[in-house]
This record gives C-alpha cells, sequence and structure tokens, in this order.
C-alpha cells in the first residue's frame, strides 16, 4: 500500500513553491492541449505541420522496430492462422470456386474494355513516375487509420497522392514530412473511395467501419442489390484515385448493408507505391473555344 | 568514503540518475511499443504508455511532478496516433482524478488498484475515440471495445512489471 500523502511538502517555503508552481505549469499543460486539439480542428495544417516533423523524427526508431518484430508478429499470425484454419479453409474453397467464374468474367471484361478504350480513344490516366515506400509503421492504439512510409517531400511524395499495394488500393498521403509521410488508410472511418462494381459498373462508396472492413453504400439504392463476393474497384470520380485499382470484395450483407474486405491488407505487404494524384479528364476544349466573345468580335472586325 | 567491504545493504546508496529517470524511461518505451509491431487495421494496441504511467502512479503515489502527465502525454502522442494534445490532456486529467481519488479512499488494495485503473482506462480511451472523432472519424465506440478490454486485463501485469522495474531502480 501507497504511504499516505503529504500535501504539504514540510516547512520549507521554497518546496512549498516549487509544488505550487509545478501546479500551475500541469494547469497550463491542460490548457496548452487544449489549445492543440482545438487547432487540431481550427487550422489543420498547421497541426498538420507539427505532425509530421514528428513523424519525420519517430520514423527511423519505427523503421527499425519493425523490421526486428516483423519475426514476432508472423509468429502471432502463424498461430492465428492455426486457429481458424478449418473455417479459413471453408471460406477459401468457396472462394476458389467463386474466383475460377470471376478469373473467366475478368478475361472477357479486360477484351471488352480493351477494345471500347480503343474505339473511345480514352487517355489512359498518365500516373508519372511512382515512388515504392516501405510502410514501416500504423497507430494500432488510436481508432484513426493511419500509417507512416518511409519517403517524405525529399523524394518527391506530396499530400493528395493515392497509395496503392500490388494488391489493390491502400489509401492517400494525408501528411509530408521530410524523409516520411503519413497515409490515411481505407479502413479508416473518415476516408470515403468512390468505386464501382466491376460487373456492371453501378456506382459507390466505400469508407472504413472501424474494425478493419469497409462500409459498402450504393450511391442509388435501386441501383440493384449488392451480393457477397461483388468486387469493386475505384471509379475515379472525384479525382484523387486513378481508376480500376481494386479496393475489396464483399464479404457481409446484413441488415446494417454491405461490408468489404479490402483486398490489401496493410498488415501483409512491405511495399507501397504512391502514384501520382488522379485528375479527372476535362470535356473536349472544342465547344469552349467557340464560346469567348472577343474572338467573335475580332472574326466581324476581319 | 567506507571501504567497500564494510558497508551493509542498509547503507547502500542507488544512483539518483537511476532512481529519477528509470520512470520516466520506462513510461517513454511503453509509449513507442504500440507503433512497432504490426500495421494495425483496427485499434486493438492497448495504450500501454498510459497504463505504465498510471501504474507508477498507483505503485508511487509521489512519483510524478503535477505536471508529469502533460510532457509525458505530449511524448505518447507522438507515437500513438492520436491527435497532438490528446494524451497531453486526457494524461494530466487521469493523474488529477488518482490525485482525487486518493484524498477519498482510506486504504488501496490490489483489486481498489486495479478498479481505479480499470475505470482509468475506459474513460481515457472513450475520450480519445471522442476527440478523434470530433477531428474527422467516425468510429462507433463499440469498435474500441476488445480494445478496451485487452487493456483492463493486460493492466495487472504492467503493474507487476512497474514493480519489477521499480525493485530494479533501487538496486
Amino acid at each position: 500500500m501507497a504511504p499516505p500523502a503529504s500535501r504539504r511538502p514540510g516547512f520549507s517555503r521554497r518546496a512549498q513553491y516549487g509544488l505550487f508552481v509545478g501546479y500551475i505549469i500541469a494547469v497550463l499543460g491542460v490548457l496548452v492541449a487544449a489549445l492543440l486539439l482545438v487547432t487540431a480542428r481550427l487550422d489543420p495544417k498547421g497541426h498538420n505541420a507539427l505532425r509530421s516533423f514528428l513523424g519525420d523524427v519517430a520514423s527511423p526508431f519505427s523503421s527499425a522496430g519493425r523490421s526486428v518484430v516483423r519475426g514476432v508478429s508472423g509468429v502471432g499470425a502463424g498461430v492465428a492462422a492455426y486457429v481458424d484454419a478449418g473455417s479459413k479453409n471453408r471460406a477459401l474453397k468457396a472462394e476458389v470456386g467463386a474466383n475460377r467464374t470471376k478469373l473467366i468474367d475478368g478475361q472477357n471484361a479486360r477484351l471488352e474494355n480493351a477494345r471500347l478504350k480503343a474505339l473511345l480513344r480514352i487517355a489512359q490516366s498518365e500516373t508519372g513516375p511512382m515512388i515504392a515506400a516501405r510502410l514501416i509503421s500504423s497507430t494500432g492504439e488510436s481508432s484513426r487509420r493511419y500509417a507512416t512510409i518511409d519517403k517524405g517531400t525529399l523524394q518527391g511524395v506530396a499530400v493528395g497522392e493515392p497509395v496503392r499495394a500490388p494488391d489493390g488500393l491502400v489509401g492517400h498521403i494525408v501528411q509530408t514530412g521530410a524523409i516520411s509521410a503519413q497515409i490515411l488508410l481505407i479502413s479508416d472511418t473518415g476516408n470515403v473511395v468512390p468505386v464501382k462494381r466491376t460487373t456492371d459498373g453501378v456506382a459507390a462508396f466505400m469508407s472504413g467501419d472501424g474494425d478493419g472492413l469497409l462500409a459498402v453504400h450504393l450511391v442509388s439504392a435501386g441501383a440493384g442489390a449488392i451480393k457477397k463476393g461483388d468486387v469493386f474497384v475505384t471509379s475515379g470520380a472525384g479525382g484523387i484515385y486513378p481508376p480500376g485499382i481494386p479496393v475489396g470484395v464483399v464479404t457481409v450483407v446484413d441488415r446494417d448493408g454491405a461490408r468489404a474486405r479490402a483486398f490489401a491488407d496493410p498488415g501483409t505487404f512491405d511495399f507501397a507505391l504512391v502514384q501520382k494524384p488522379f485528375i479527372v479528364p476535362l470535356p473536349e476544349p472544342t465547344e469552349i473555344k467557340a464560346k469567348p466573345k472577343a474572338k467573335k468580335k475580332r472574326a466581324v472586325a476581319e | 568514503m567506507k571501504p567497500i567491504a564494510r558497508r551493509s545493504p542498509f547503507e547502500h546508496q542507488p544512483s539518483t540518475v537511476k532512481i529519477v529517470w528509470m520512470p520516466i524511461g520506462a513510461v517513454m518505451l511503453a509509449s513507442m511499443l504500440p507503433i512497432m509491431p504490426v500495421i494495425a487495421t483496427a485499434p486493438l494496441m492497448p495504450p500501454l504508455g498510459f497504463m505504465m504511467f498510471i501504474s507508477w502512479r498507483l505503485l508511487h503515489r509521489e512519483i510524478w511532478h503535477p505536471w508529469a502527465g502533460a510532457a509525458l502525454g505530449l511524448y505518447d502522442d507522438f507515437w500513438s496516433g492520436h491527435h497532438i494534445g490528446t494524451a497531453m490532456l486526457l494524461w494530466s486529467v487521469a493523474q488529477f482524478g488518482v490525485a482525487l481519488m486518493d484524498r477519498r479512499m482510506l486504504w488501496r488494495d490490489y483489486w481498489q488498484d486495479w478498479m481505479l485503473a480499470a475505470f482509468g482506462l475506459v474513460g481515457y480511451l472513450s475520450l480519445a475515440l471522442l476527440i478523434d472523432n470530433k477531428l474527422g472519424g467516425q468510429t462507433l465506440w463499440i469498435m474500441i471495445v476488445p480494445q478496451v478490454l485487452v487493456a483492463i486485463l493486460l493492466q495487472p501485469y504492467v503493474i507487476r512489471m512497474t514493480g519489477y522495474i521499480d525493485v530494479w531502480r533501487f538496486r
């Protein structure tokens, strides 16, 4: 048991004042903390600058730590995989069956897509040079889902750039330091990704559900029910994410709506690709050129 | 200075550096742990820094300066992924909360310590979630229930660990 508290640190004036000053500093600390949180709300840019600086400081530590602990977490994953091997096996078998048909569908779709693209001469989005970065840490403690990569502004990473892994979409950059950057993962509840269903192109949104899954919301409710196994890819709507990146497959459909599992599990891959943000192509400029009055006047003058 | 051979164990003076810095170092290390192992898809990692901080406080009544919560909380904010200021605010509040409880309680034991820490953890994680949600997240409270449970179940071990470090500290 702890000894009884001595609320006064003895008769020494100096010690008493010391304690008093300590409390004043504590109250000031609380006020500063509250102020910092208010700035995060009112001035996210300034707040982010502070956070990205700290991210830079932390990145060497977490980079080293991650390589050390990778072995340990591998053991954990192995044990976990063993525990639910049976149910996983069943689920995988079902998935393989579903995938086989999907593969054929996909091949058909790819052929058709290539044909249609050639037909419409849709310019492929210029993704530009991509930057390969290592995911070094994430915030397992907070309810927000951020991950840190080991590339920053020095390597050309900028805020707003989409990040993908070979399997699928990871998220986008929300803040950059000099040698590190933070990704808002698609599993974050504040991240909304415009997607479309691969089979019929029905538009939808996906956002994090808080538990690692993604909630799927169709843009129009009557557009056809979501079924288990539906695959969604980015639609490119609204920019940022280039179209056609696989996002997730629907695993749960219940009364609350559909939820999908992301293809890219940030825990399983080491490298992610930072791409240039997708810019939605503007409509053909010829119609706009005809509009300005100045040209008309000049034509009249001539 | 007496010759070493004649020193009794009761006269042994542990180093001041160790006494002062070991609790601080332990909390700082614990704060850094949540970022280490995996890229998490769900919040599951218990707030080890906070748990260690509270454990020291429960073990030694006067170990922290009144402003220690703010200082160590700020450090914890570097790593936890919460917005800067979250832990700074909540650790201070928790520190004052425990001090208030100390004035009410006549005695303390293992179960009471655990319960106090459990209430602290529920409050801390809920308020941190509230702040996160106010600043752009939309996580339901039910999503952090596993994290809260893991943290509460781990708390006695953290206190035990703190005890071991404490023994080492005075050696």
